[in-house]
């Protein structure tokens, strides 16, 4: 009886404190620790080794003296599992370089060899194989309800593999990573990278990426500006991936031109000067022309064309529209990938 | 056993009323910041590099100084902007204040349309460990999207410190919500999509230009002080912060006692305004004054020709003492010094009630072409009431050679309105 009273205050007293701050920081550790101990199964620990790399050249040793600003050539990092039979996606960043071995430790602290089967560097995306079998996965997050402000964590394995990192945050914006990803405040860095993105619940909203992005990244100091490879996005790109798929470069479509800001042109968008080796250039495009049109819409500002380019893709044989002087003149020209 | 196993149930029953309570305040919490980050995402204007965001239906929009001194000062009546929706738009420059890091722009709705906007908030009623959403354009990553929208990018975070000094930011609100390069001239706002602040700086080190979970915002209350001046176009589209001339601080550290006057100089608004050597300031206007830092910061918030109340401390006693603002002589956020435009009116002045009397005209000066008269009372200058002789002569140091001003004067019972064309200081 007494013992009955002793635990029917104390619910009363949990009840009065999580009240007294609304409650929500209570909930929102709760929610955070459920969403991570629901991740956690399908996160892994990757163990990379390699040959060193070389130091970049930062002008004055004062500016990183003593910083850690390269990831070093044996790296911890993480990875999402995504099948039962030992397929795991993680950072393309994390297996690049000249690599020597992979190893993944997984949940149950089992450790086991991994291959490297596939990988699209522009989407920063890896595939690698473990022989297993029954392993468990994350359902995925329904991505229509997926909104800016949705709270998502971050999930890494510690590099001892038995524990997790949380880092939580809400989505940043959409329409990322050239469509394929979203942006998150979460923090990313190099370790938890490559572990998954999960929403309040636990499910896979998609795989941290490009967390090595020079700007958003400076010195290896994350920005709160971070990304992730969505799940439908790497549903579509897994077989490829498993068939062996190794892309380099950004993926990206790219004509190759240089918008001029500083004219008084109403009409069309006015060119300052073409990418040597573009498409642009190879198509005939010169400085001084003003496009009216691409693929046959009509382009009143950059932004037309910035979208237009984007909405196609590489090796897109495309109509352009412009004037030359006193000409109008038509040219198709197949679009290139943007450079890295 | 009855009893026992009724307390045994209520427990249960708490703990999981409990339980679905927390969720369902997670995702209250989480609905605001949803509408809050869909609310300024509507209202979030791009711009170059930078960021800004419309705060009424008719286009008025803020970003900061920096990004509009970026843009380049040749083109600020072609700034080309793009909203969220896709939609792009020239906006005018209206009036800068380049101490205070804001701009003032406008876009034109088409015409029966009105522009989505953000409410202002009360900065003073910000609390450390509250809420809030900073909403920018960091790295410049949005563009066109497929669906042809242009998505800002939003952080959450809290309210990490109030009142900070950092020099021109004299009394900024410090965040650890994401803000990076590209955030500057975006809004920080509470969870009900309230606009307290315009991010505009990051505090880093190692030239590293990211977020270091240290960034400021100007706070929303100092921008309402500057905004009335700011739409009517400042003077030549720039307005001044204001600072009390003739007043000396203690440097020395007063924990927390005050800010000490160590000296008042002779003829200086600080000894019109009656400021004695030893006083302790504790108060400007509403805000307790802790420190000299503390008094520049509360100073900073208002431009100049401001009234502002001082209480202080002189001995036993406490005093109240009324100043109006002079020119702040700061160095803006660039860097540079306060540039004046050189003009002459060519009048000496006297305080009198009510405006500034014409004691002397030069004779072939602009004052004398415009047919000033000694013995005139100048009452207005340029739709501004005229305070003082100094705000007169503030008004025409702004100007350009060249430019005309318009004087209203009482002379006799008659009221005349007079053109003056401004010539060049010699």
């Amino acid at each position: 009886m007494r013992t009955l009273t002793v635990l029917f205050s104390a619910a009363l007293a949990s009840t009065a404190r999580a009240q007294g701050d609304g409650g929500l920081a209570a909930s929102m550790e709760e929610a955070y620790q459920r969403a991570a101990d629901k991740a956690a199964p399908s996160v892994v620990a990757v163990w990379v080794t390699r040959e060193a790399e070389k130091e970049p050249s930062t002008g004055n040793s004062m500016l990183t003296g003593g910083v850690f600003v390269r990831r070093p050539k044996d790296a911890p990092a993480s990875g999402t599992i995504v099948d039962e039979d030992g397929h795991i996606i993680t950072s393309y960043f994390n297996v690049n370089g000249k690599v020597k071995t992979i190893r993944v430790t997984l949940a149950d602290g089992s450790d086991k060899e991994a291959q490297l089967l596939g990988y699209d560097s522009g989407a920063d995306v890896a595939l690698l194989k473990i022989e297993a079998a029954g392993l468990p996965t994350l359902k995925p997050s329904p991505m229509a309800q997926l909104k800016v402000g949705t709270p998502i964590v971050a999930v890494g394995r510690a590099p001892d593999g038995k524990g997790l990192t949380i880092n939580p945050g809400i989505v940043s914006a959409p329409a990322r990573i050239n469509g394929r990803g979203v942006q998150t405040d979460a923090r990313m860095n190099y370790g938890n990278v490559g572990g998954p993105l999960v929403d309040a619940q636990g499910r896979l909203v998609g795989v941290t990426c490009k967390v090595d992005v020079k700007w958003a990244a400076s010195f290896g100091q994350n920005s709160g500006v971070s990304f992730a490879v969505t799940w439908d996005q790497l549903e579509r790109l897994l077989p490829d991936l498993k068939k062996g798929l190794k892309r380099q470069g950004t993926g990206q479509p790219f004509l190759g031109v240089v918008w001029n800001q500083n004219t008084d042109e109403k009409e069309g968008v006015p060119i300052e000067s073409v990418v040597a080796g573009g498409s642009a250039e190879a198509g005939g495009i010169k400085p001084g022309d003003v496009i009216l049109e691409f693929g046959g819409e009509k382009t009143q500002s950059f932004d037309d064309l910035r979208a237009g380019i984007n909405r196609r893709a590489i090796g897109d044989k495309v109509k352009v529209k412009l004037r030359r002087g006193e000409e109008i003149l038509e040219l198709t020209i197949p679009l290139g990938e943007r450079p890295e | 056993m009855i009893k026992k196993t009724l307390l045994a149930l209520a427990a249960a029953v708490l703990a999981a009323g409990s339980a679905a309570a927390q969720n369902d305040r997670m995702e209250a919490f989480h609905k605001r910041v949803q509408d809050a980050s869909k609310k300024v995402t509507d209202a979030f204007v791009f711009l170059g590099g930078g960021s800004g965001v419309l705060i009424s239906a008719d286009g008025w929009f803020l970003t900061n100084h920096h990004v509009i001194a970026g843009i380049g000062p040749k083109l600020p009546d072609k700034t080309k902007v793009t909203l969220s929706d896709g939609r792009s738009f020239t906006a005018k420059m209206v009036c800068t204040d380049s101490v205070g890091d804001i701009a003032l722009l406008k876009i034109e709705p088409p015409e029966g349309k009105t522009f989505p906007f953000v409410e202002f908030g009360d900065s003073d009623r910000l609390e450390c460990g509250q809420y809030v959403i900073a909403v920018g354009n960091p790295f410049n990553l949005a563009g066109p999207a497929a669906d042809k929208r242009w998505y800002p990018s939003v952080s959450l975070g809290i309210v990490s410190a109030l009142h900070r000094f950092q020099q021109q930011y004299s009394d900024c609100i410090q965040t650890d919500a994401a803000v990076n390069p590209g955030n500057s001239g975006g809004p920080l706002v509470t969870l009900d999509a309230k606009l307290v602040g315009i991010n505009g700086r990051i505090a880093t080190r190692y030239s590293n230009r990211v977020n270091s979970g240290v960034g400021f915002a100007i706070p929303s209350n100092q921008i309402r002080h500057f905004l009335p001046g700011m739409m009517k176009g400042g003077i030549d589209a720039k307005i001044y912060h204001g600072q009390i001339k003739g007043l000396v601080l203690d440097r020395s550290h007063q924990e927390g006692r005050g800010a000490i006057v160590s000296q008042v100089r002779l003829g200086t608004t600080a000894a019109r305004a009656g400021f004695k050597e030893g006083d302790v300031i504790v108060k400007v206007n509403e805000q307790a004054i802790t420190s000299m830092w503390r008094f520049h910061g509360v100073v900073g918030v208002y431009p100049m020709e401001t009234e502002i109340s001082v209480i202080v401390k002189r001995g036993e006693e406490t005093a109240t003492l009324k100043a109006r603002l002079d020119r702040s002589e700061g160095f803006d956020i660039m860097g540079q010094p306060p540039q004046l435009g050189g003009a002459y009116l060519g009048v000496n002045l006297e305080d009198k009630e009510g405006g500034a009397e014409v004691t002397f005209v030069s004779p072939g000066s602009p004052a004398e072409k415009a047919g000033l008269e000694v013995g005139d009372l100048v009452v207005n200058v340029d739709g501004n009431a005229v305070l003082s002789r100094e705000t007169l002569l503030e008004r025409v140091r702004l100007r350009k050679p060249g430019d005309a001003i318009k004087l209203t004067v009482k002379r006799g019972g008659e009221t005349l309105e007079i053109d003056a064309t401004l010539g060049k200081r010699d």
